[in-house]
């Protein structure tokens, strides 16, 4: 995927190019990457209460699982 | 005015590099805290003492030849004749105090540290069963040939695999990452799996490391350290008098900043715990590996990363060390602290993940390309397996490669070394409270 803002060489080494990250001159496309990177926070986290929640169940019918 | 000047950048370039290859010593601290921590504590002293051996056995060997083949290798196997190889022999002007030359000795600094990464990957996957010598020879090859002429190859500015293929491996995750995991691999094919790891239908068998904390903690400092791993990646260039000031730049000199290294490494490591958090349901070894995962998995491009597609790429490669790490114990590879799966699983992905998302970047006549990065991954593949591989097989012919069942068994600390690493709780007293039952009776005793 070519996601290069400077197509040349004298322009990348150029002292006016500034912002040289994948897709800096695709702003829809950097929008929709933290977007996606927003959904896979909210994925952990929901992620995480399941986890307290797997372990509270263990615990409520395991007596060897420390209890919250 | 104009010599003080050079001089005083010369002074600062020495300065940055000299104090990244101190903090990377953080990394071998870590490294060592790590893997006693995995060991059973039969085997907590040994672990160490090979983890400090590395060190101590791939300085002098760097400094014979390993720095020579980084600079003569360049072009592929045969040795080239250039001023830059002669410089770099153990005898040449530079390779010692030189007035006239503030840099040689920080740079060989900073690689020898690199180098002593890639042994101490391979030290905790054979931890329990290795022979020390054995062990040794492979550290000193891997740190002192292998890895370094895979840098040769693909992490310098003359490298072949760039000047051909427009190869790009920012903060080495092919020829650091890749090569050693993959070095490892071949080892571990020979050496096998710890005895007890599998039963007799060959099932895997849990061997939990002796002290958790412990080797999270480890991980840690390797985190740190790798902050001064990517920043010695980062070459600090001099402009020339009249020239417009020199930005940083890469090994294939590619102009970046430090920032790229704050915000991506970052972003990475966040990535990878989270990834390695879900996929392994949130088990605790697993989550803190991710994080070194992720801190892999955008080495290749973290020069021109945007920093939320770090996250991502981190996030996948924390997911891919869990995955490869749990298919490799299940296809009968005992690696002892997942090694391989952290370091070759995101290493692989680092250098894939590069061609798939940052295609098309120029790097002077060269252009970042998919297919370069194939290239790339084939070799570094096959630059650390074989040596691995081979070296190991002549070595459990020559029954040299593993401890014998009996040590073992009894552990590598006692047999070995003839002492106990860790005191087990209950001959310390510590078990059931007694060393305080004991300091207060002893109080007690010297009240008047």
């Amino acid at each position: 995927m070519n996601s290069s803002p400077v197509t040349t060489w004298s322009e990348f080494d150029s002292r006016s190019t500034e912002a040289i990250f994948t897709f800096a001159n695709q702003p829809l496309v950097v929008s929709g990457i933290c977007l996606l990177a927003t959904l896979v926070v909210g994925w952990f986290l929901v992620s995480a209460f399941r986890f307290d929640g797997h372990r509270d169940d263990a615990a409520a019918t395991d007596p060897d699982v420390p209890g919250p | 005015m104009e010599g003080d000047a050079r001089l005083f950048a010369e002074k600062t370039i020495e300065t940055f590099y000299f104090w990244t290859g101190v903090l990377m010593w953080l990394i071998h601290a870590g490294f060592m805290i790590y893997e006693a921590g995995v060991a059973r504590q039969k085997n907590v002293l040994m672990t160490m003492m090979k983890n400090l051996l590395t060190c101590a056995v791939i300085t002098p060997t760097f400094f014979l030849f390993g720095w020579w083949i980084y600079y003569a290798f360049q072009g592929g196997l045969v040795p080239a004749d250039t001023a830059a190889a002669a410089d770099a022999l153990p005898w040449s002007d530079r390779m010692g105090p030189n007035l006239d030359d503030n840099i040689t000795g920080v740079f060989w600094f900073a690689f020898l540290l690199f180098s002593f990464t890639t042994a101490s990957i391979m030290s905790g996957a054979a931890i329990e069963r290795i022979r020390l010598g054995a062990y040794l020879l492979l550290a000193m090859i891997l740190g002192s040939v292998v890895w370094i002429l895979a840098a040769a190859w693909g992490w310098s500015d003359g490298a072949w695999l760039y000047k051909k293929f427009g190869f790009h491996d920012w903060g080495a995750g092919g020829c650091v990452h890749t090569v050693a995991a993959a070095f490892t691999f071949g080892v571990l094919l020979n050496l096998g799996p710890r005895i007890g790891k599998y039963d007799d239908q060959g099932r895997p068998q849990s061997i939990p490391p002796h002290n958790l904390p412990m080797t999270m903690l480890g991980l840690m400092l390797i985190f740190t350290g790798f902050y001064a791993f990517y920043a010695a990646c980062a070459v600090f260039g001099i402009a020339e008098p009249g020239a417009d000031p020199e930005p940083w730049r890469s090994i294939y000199g590619t102009p970046m900043t430090l920032g790229s290294l704050a915000f991506t490494v970052t972003m990475g490591f966040a990535g990878g715990v989270m990834g390695a958090f879900i996929v392994s349901r949130g088990d605790p070894y697993w989550t803190i590996s991710g994080g070194l995962a992720g801190m892999i998995s955008i080495a290749s491009g973290v020069d021109v990363y945007h920093p939320a597609l770090g996250y991502l790429i981190g996030f996948a490669g924390g997911a891919v060390a869990v995955l490869v790490g749990n298919r490799l114990e299940r296809s009968g590879i005992d690696d002892a602290v997942g090694a391989i799966a952290v370091h070759g699983g995101a290493g692989v992905w680092s250098m894939l993940a590069m061609g798939l998302f940052a295609s098309g970047y120029p790097q002077h006549e060269h252009v970042t390309s998919l297919g370069g990065q194939l290239v790339g991954i084939a070799v570094m593949i096959g630059v650390g397996l074989v040596p691995g591989y081979l070296i190991s097989l002549l070595l459990k012919r020559a029954g040299l490669l593993r401890v014998s069942r009996e040590v073992e068994l009894a552990g590598l600390d006692v047999a070995e070394l003839g002492i106990e690493g860790v005191v087990p709780a209950a001959v310390s007293g510590e078990a059931q409270g007694t060393s305080i039952e004991v300091d207060e009776h002893q109080a007690r005793s010297q009240l008047p």
